[in-house]
């Protein structure tokens, strides 16, 4: 018997049976939802996100809702929540009958703090949660495939009874008990090895008298509208259903889910509100909305949607609308088939062009070029017509183990771009086939529709609106926008027929042509002057670009990233990525000369310098949550002060900015997109712009911001923002990603 | 600001899950033998690997980074049983003593395979499935176990060749 055979009986001797249909499905809808929820809202950092078993706890719920009452008296049972929690989500209880945590607790053992930071406790279920503080990378398994400390942590009351934890929540905690005490064995995610053991923090509660809760509004009246394009086949019920709405300061989140027996290829897309007087009502998809979501029951979940928007001059009643598209009738469509000859030894990064058109159904896709990429894995450029918005690629006889990609377009009614790559077992050779099936197409998209409108008309609280700068919509003709023409700036574009690529490039606004400084850097900063930019090119250290006469200085000795000159224009902070620790923060002279680490915590990032050029600002994050330590360092005294904490950053790229004036901290926010202000006191905090897709922004004054903003990864807008009226100004020549940025005078 | 990201799992949802439900499904029922158990801890798995992909530095990494997470599940599902310890993977594998004499026929030769892989050591076992079930390369195999590619391409084959000789 040869191998093969061998390997052939042991398999077979396993009997083992397929995955039904039905929990394929089940379990793809479970995930989808998941994913969905990620794009908005980050995943923890080694610990599976507290929002998502809520969503389980809530789901779990409501599916004992079902069995218990049966469907028709679910609706009665939803209604009974009275409140929407951001971060938490509903409850069914009164504010008065809440309870929330006293004060956060904290302890500390060996330089790391684990505080219990939040804390809920309702008639029906208790949530809470922790973050931690001053982990390094060296806290982290070695092998990525460890995945460390996996233990959950457990709630116990004073008589050391355990309470029961499931799908995110722990028991109910009888309400005349107020102390308590979390216990984790280990830090999820840690090397059990290099980190201590058997946390006890004891916390406690209080009355929720000072809780804010969003009021729930029942979707009134409900109803199911039949689909206004829906195909013959689509006998049984298609509807779109409102969940749950819930009453914002400034207007509602609503939720719900389409009902279709239909084959989906993709969807729900193209959200529409439109309001009695037929005007389309802007919605956005804020982070509130995303928790909200998450109580849509789970069988509803892979159909689920949700928004926000402003209720300001509406006339009710609205009508939501969402599109999806069918799959369509696969037998009508002949696969297209191509083959390439990749040769007897393609190399790493060789690319092939090509100009081969073929047609798939109604559309035609044309293959613009094939790339090898190190060391298994080939990327696929091609673009399609005639709205053909997805397809499947597949390559017989090939085992592929892996790969990604998408496609886009610039406009809706345009070509649509496709990348797509695919990881092998091992790189083919010699003739390649590829098949093209399964095409979608935009024009078969099915809408669904309802209407709703509130009982009493909800005005907006204005107290709470005032300070938030509209948000540049997406259809805006911003080319009818001021430009903003009195800036150097650094930004970095893609290498034109390289897609892998980025060249850093300077740019003078009034200026003819841009400066290319480099090939191969994605990061710098301008001097306070605007002549020199500083970037990391090199293993040996920064480079010092000095514009005038074109010369560049090797820092000798100074890696790392996320350069800030002092405004005296002296000395540099940056983040160091040489050593143990992953991004400490350190500062040195701008010729490279008295480099100092300013903390050994890493994952840091620089903010800025206080006007005067002595201190440096720069922000740590807490583990397991959004929150990130803002600090500052004296360069004279060497001495670091713990001033605040931002409870709503991003985990992601916080992108933390100093005002020149010293006055204000700007970042970004949870959903990676909307833009915060904060107090250098921490105490007065203004959300600046909500779901602005900001990637990255940079004061320019006092009262200017310059924001680059992508709705389409790896494309970029650039814009200035005034904060006096919140107006906007196109930013000109800045075509690319915005690094850095500095006022003419 | 970074330049790419190491696996857009949005973009390749589809394909992760399409290609790896199958082989994770079934590797797990070959620890548990039991479909609904089978189906519970796939479910978990994926939950756990997708909510903490961001620390996955490479896409080439998801299947072993997802089977690791399989085993650990698996593991942990005879932890609170008290069955059958962790299983970690030797280095040397040791000869068993030759089966009893099967017929010919492909069912007395499944039988066989059966009795055979029954007696493995546990490490062995764990070789073979996630080989022979998982589907993963060597270099996987040696990514989860922690091992050298060659060690586990060498104990593999070396494994098979004695399973072999035993069924002839």
């Amino acid at each position: 018997m040869k191998t093969q055979k061998i390997e052939e009986a042991i398999q077979s001797s396993f009997a083992l049976p397929e995955p039904s249909p039905e929990f394929e499905k089940s379990l793809a809808q479970t995930l989808r939802t998941q994913l969905h929820t990620q794009k908005i809202k980050p995943c923890q950092r080694f610990q599976p996100s507290r929002s998502w078993a809520y969503a389980l706890a809530i789901v779990a719920v409501l599916a004992i809702v079902v069995f218990a009452l049966g469907p028709q008296k679910v609706l009665a049972q939803i209604q009974s929540w009275l409140g929407f929690i951001p971060g938490i989500g509903l409850v069914s209880d009164d504010t008065s009958s809440l309870r929330v945590l006293a004060e956060p607790a904290s302890q500390t053992l060996d330089g790391i703090t684990v505080e219990v930071s939040k804390a809920v406790a309702s008639s029906d279920k208790t949530y809470v949660d922790y973050q931690v503080f001053g982990l390094t990378n060296q806290h982290f398994p070695d092998h990525e495939s460890d995945p460390g400390c996996h233990f959950e942590p457990s709630l116990k009351l004073p008589d050391g009874t355990t309470v029961a934890f499931s799908d995110g929540y722990y028991e109910a905690v009888p309400k005349d008990i107020n102390q308590l005490v979390l216990h984790l064995s280990c830090i999820p995610g840690t090397d059990t090895t290099k980190t201590s053991s058997n946390w006890q923090i004891p916390f406690t509660l209080k009355v929720a008298d000072d809780l804010v809760t969003m009021p729930v509004v029942l979707p009134e009246p409900r109803v199911w509208n039949q689909s206004d394009q829906a195909p013959d086949n689509a006998e049984n019920i298609t509807a779109l259903q409102i969940h749950t709405v819930v009453e914002t300061p400034k207007g509602y989140i609503m939720t719900g889910w389409i009902e279709t027996d239909l084959n989906i290829a993709l969807g729900p897309i193209n959200p529409k509100l439109i309001d009695s007087n037929g005007i389309e009502v802007p919605t956005r998809l804020s982070q509130q909305a995303a928790d909200l979501m998450q109580s849509i029951p789970a069988e509803h979940q892979f159909y689920a949607w949700g928004f926000e928007f402003d209720s300001e001059e509406l006339s009710y009643p609205l009508t939501v609308s969402f599109s999806m598209l069918p799959k369509a009738d696969q037998s009508a469509f002949e696969p297209a088939r191509w083959t390439v000859d990749l040769g007897a030894n393609p190399q790493s990064e060789q690319i092939w062009e090509f100009q081969q058109t073929l047609s798939l159904g109604e559309a035609e896709v044309t293959i613009n070029k094939l790339q090898y990429m190190a060391p298994n894995r080939l990327k696929l450029f091609f673009t399609a017509t005639n709205g053909l918005i997805d397809l499947n690629i597949e390559f017989p006889d090939l085992q592929v183990s892996g790969g990604g990609g998408g496609g886009h377009s610039d406009a809706p009614d345009s070509s649509m771009f496709f990348e797509r790559s695919f990881v092998f077992e091992t790189m083919p050779k010699g003739n390649l086939e590829i098949l093209f099936t399964n095409p979608v197409f935009a024009q078969d998209a099915v809408v669904f529709s309802s209407v709703w409108q509130p009982a009493t008309a909800h005005a907006p609280y204005p107290e709470m609106a005032i300070h938030t700068c509209p948000s540049l919509p997406l259809d805006l003709a911003r080319s009818d926008l001021p430009v903003f023409n009195q800036a150097y700036s650094v930004l970095y574009r893609q290498i034109s027929g390289d897609p892998v690529k980025y060249e850093l490039v300077y740019r003078d606004s009034q200026a003819a042509e841009s400066v290319v400084l480099s090939d191969n850097s994605v990061r710098g900063s301008i001097s306070p002057d605007g002549i020199q930019v500083l970037y990391p090119t090199d293993i040996e250290g920064y480079t010092l670009h000095k514009l005038g006469d074109n010369q560049k200085q090797i820092l000798a000795g100074i890696i790392g990233s996320d350069s800030k000159w002092s405004p005296d224009g002296n000395y540099i902070a940056y983040v160091r990525g040489d050593g143990d620790v992953i991004n400490a923060p350190a500062f040195a002279k701008v010729d490279g000369t008295e480099a100092n680490t300013i903390s050994e915590l890493g994952y840091a990032m620089i903010a800025g310098w206080s006007p005067n050029s002595r201190t440096i600002y720069f922000t740590l994050p807490w583990f397991n949550s959004s929150s990130w330590k803002v600090m500052a360092y004296d360069i004279e005294s060497d001495e670091t002060k713990e001033l605040f904490t931002i409870q709503n950053g991003t985990i992601k790229f916080l992108d933390p900015q100093i005002s020149p004036d010293g006055e204000w901290l700007s970042y970004r926010g949870m959903d990676n997109s909307s833009l915060y202000l904060v107090n250098l006191d921490g105490e007065t905090e203004r959300l600046l712009l909500d779901d602005a897709h900001v990637i990255k922004h940079i004061w320019l004054d006092n009262t200017h911001i310059a924001l680059s903003i992508s709705y389409v990864s790896g494309a970029y807008e650039n814009f200035v923002l005034d904060l006096n009226n919140c107006s906007f100004m196109r930013l000109n020549g800045v075509d690319g990603g915005l690094v850095d940025i500095q006022l003419q005078n | 600001m970074t330049r790419s990201t190491p696996l857009d799992l949005e973009q390749s949802f589809d394909k992760l899950y399409r290609e790896n439900l199958r082989p994770l499904f079934q590797y797990l029922f070959s620890r548990v033998q039991d479909i609904h158990l089978a189906e519970d801890l796939s479910s978990e798995t994926f939950i756990s690997a997708f909510e903490s992909l961001n620390r996955l530095k490479s896409a080439d990494k998801f299947k072993p980074w997802l089977f690791t997470i399989a085993r650990n599940k698996a593991n942990d599902h005879f932890r609170r049983l008290k069955r059958q310890p962790t299983l970690e993977l030797d280095e040397e594998i040791t000869a068993l003593p030759l089966q009893e004499q099967a017929g010919n026929n492909n069912q007395d030769q499944r039988v066989l395979v059966q009795q055979l892989f029954a007696r493995l050591k546990p490490a062995e076992q764990e070789l073979l499935r996630l080989k022979l079930v998982a589907g993963l390369t060597f270099k996987e195999i040696a990514i989860l176990l922690k091992s050298n590619e060659n060690n586990v391409k060498k104990s593999y084959y070396r494994l098979l060749e004695r399973l072999q000789a035993q069924v002839e």
